[in-house]
């Protein structure tokens, strides 16, 4: 994952960004504990609201305490009250996902992040072990399945937008159906968690369009609307952005069908204002950037 | 599930009817059938919609001690024409089958393909979440077939949210300027403060 699910902060009331905080740093603590100080570092915001999501289906961890952190430690920081499995499973796709984004780039990296690789992979190997001794190896069959069915996607000539993001989209509706486990709310969780992970995933293409179209490599912009070389910057951004809507749009309509037991603002805010806010950055203002460079 | 009606609305029970009105319409809005037009979660959705006009209803009549003004019901069907000669993929997609629908209609061979079958494929992609390829499935039905309401109204639904109207960035949205001043803002405002001294008789830009 990306870090590009995110709150919009100017729209938050400050307890519940002291919420997303604590889980923030909760989740952190939580994967501390279970990999290692170290995995502490793959922290992301993705994960985060997996957690998030997760809690308030569950209706887990709905006080805090206060606690010092472990990473820096002058400051002090809110941490969930009680052991959760939201925590647990959320550190677990952290590290599942983690390790085999690492894979994935060894197979297709240039040098240096080949190199990178090269000292990073014997830790997020131990790490991964600890996921199966967890008994949570099911979170890596997951992510080793989306590699595997998103490279057979690009090879594939009739790729489109659709099989492109399908993998990672399957694999978040996956996820979020594993969050209840009532058949009604399976549906709409998986509902939502499928057009999450084609939201990030075509958020994700259309942050790397530029480059991948400079250095030839996959996107499924490019090839659906036949890109190389020039183009007109401004208005693929806006076509990329109305297949990206059509998914942000769906997605909300499943979320309004979650029933939620807390943190109801938290995520209201995500769906709605953190994904508009990011699709301007990441589509519109980025590429100003990128091509004014 | 037999809620207390409050709940479901997510009022307090000493709500004014002006506030229980409000919140009603609010998730009416949210629940709404237009928004999960062909969506595979539209059945949970009016399940939803039920629960809130029956709250809504049993909140009214229990205060007025007679039916309120809750308008439920007769909101959306589209009834498929009859005479439909893909009646038996209809029928399937209406029943969630939509592997064996899809299969169906992908042993049509493509000169036979007309804009029907492009308008139930684009269903059926819609449902699995496929949005793109449905929308080209729209387009094209739409192109053949271009008097036909219902093909132009899945088409509708699909441009509407790619404007990002139900979610995501609307770029025709006027932006909301967070307090920010420009350049110009600041020339006219000396202008103007300039124009205020001197009709006071002071100078507040002495070259104008």
């Amino acid at each position: 994952m990306f870090g590009y699910i995110r709150p919009f902060k100017p729209e938050m009331l400050i307890k519940d960004f002291d919420a997303y905080k604590a889980v923030y740093c909760s989740l952190c603590k939580q994967l501390g504990k279970d990999y290692g100080v170290c995995a502490s570092l793959i922290l992301s915001y993705d994960a985060t609201l997996y957690a998030i999501l997760s809690m308030s289906v569950r209706g887990e961890c709905n006080s805090y305490k206060t606690g010092r952190c472990k990473v820096n430690p002058t400051k002090k920081c809110n941490y969930c009250q009680t052991e959760s499995k939201a925590l647990k499973d959320a550190a677990a796709v952290s590290i599942a996902s983690f390790y085999h984004k690492l894979e994935d780039d060894h197979a297709d990296g240039g040098f240096f992040k080949r190199l990178a690789v090269f000292f990073v992979k014997p830790v997020a190997k131990r790490w991964r072990k600890k996921l199966f001794k967890y008994g949570l190896g099911k979170f890596d069959e997951i992510f080793a399945s989306v590699v595997s069915e998103q490279l057979a996607a690009e090879q594939n000539p009739e790729c489109g937008i659709d099989m492109a993001a399908h993998p990672t989209a399957k694999a978040l509706s996956i996820l979020c159906a594993d969050m209840s486990e009532d058949k009604t709310q399976r549906r709409v969780l998986e509902g939502f968690g499928y057009h999450l992970g084609r939201w990030v995933y075509l958020m994700d293409a259309a942050d790397d369009l530029a480059d991948d179209i400079k250095k030839c490599g996959f996107n499924p912009f490019a090839r659906a609307f036949s890109l190389s070389g020039e183009y007109d910057k401004e208005e693929i951004s806006h076509q990329c952005n109305s297949v990206i809507n059509e998914s942000a749009a769906m997605l909300l309509s499943s979320y309004n069908l979650i029933e939620l037991k807390g943190n109801q603002r938290i995520l209201e805010n995500v769906v709605t204002l953190g994904i508009s806010a990011m699709q301007k950055k990441v589509i519109f203002d980025n590429n100003k950037k990128k091509s004014n460079k | 599930m037999a809620n207390n009606p409050y709940e479901v609305l997510g009022v307090s029970p000493s709500a004014t009817d002006e506030e229980i009105k409000t919140a009603y319409r609010k998730l009416a809005k949210k629940y709404h059938p237009d928004n999960y037009t062909d969506s595979p979660l539209a059945d949970v959705a009016s399940e939803k919609m039920k629960e809130v006009n029956e709250a809504y209803d049993t909140i009214i009549s229990s205060r007025r001690a007679r039916s309120g003004g809750a308008n439920n019901g007769g909101y959306y069907n589209a009834n498929p024409s009859g005479s439909s000669k893909y009646y038996d993929v209809r029928t399937m997609i209406k029943n969630g089958r939509i592997a064996d629908a899809e299969q169906i209609l992908d042993g049509v061979p493509t000169p036979n393909r007309d804009a029907e079958w492009y308008f139930l494929k684009g269903t059926i992609l819609l449902k699995k979440g496929w949005t793109q390829d449905a929308y080209n499935c729209f387009q094209t039905a739409c192109s053949m077939d271009p008097s036909n309401m219902e093909y132009r109204q899945a088409l509708n639904y699909a441009q509407s949210r790619r404007t990002g109207a139900y979610g995501g960035y609307n770029t025709g949205a006027p932006q909301t300027n967070a307090g920010g001043c420009s350049g110009c803002d600041i020339c006219t405002g000396l202008c103007c403060a300039d124009a205020c001294c001197e009709c006071m008789g002071g100078d507040l830009i002495p070259c104008c």
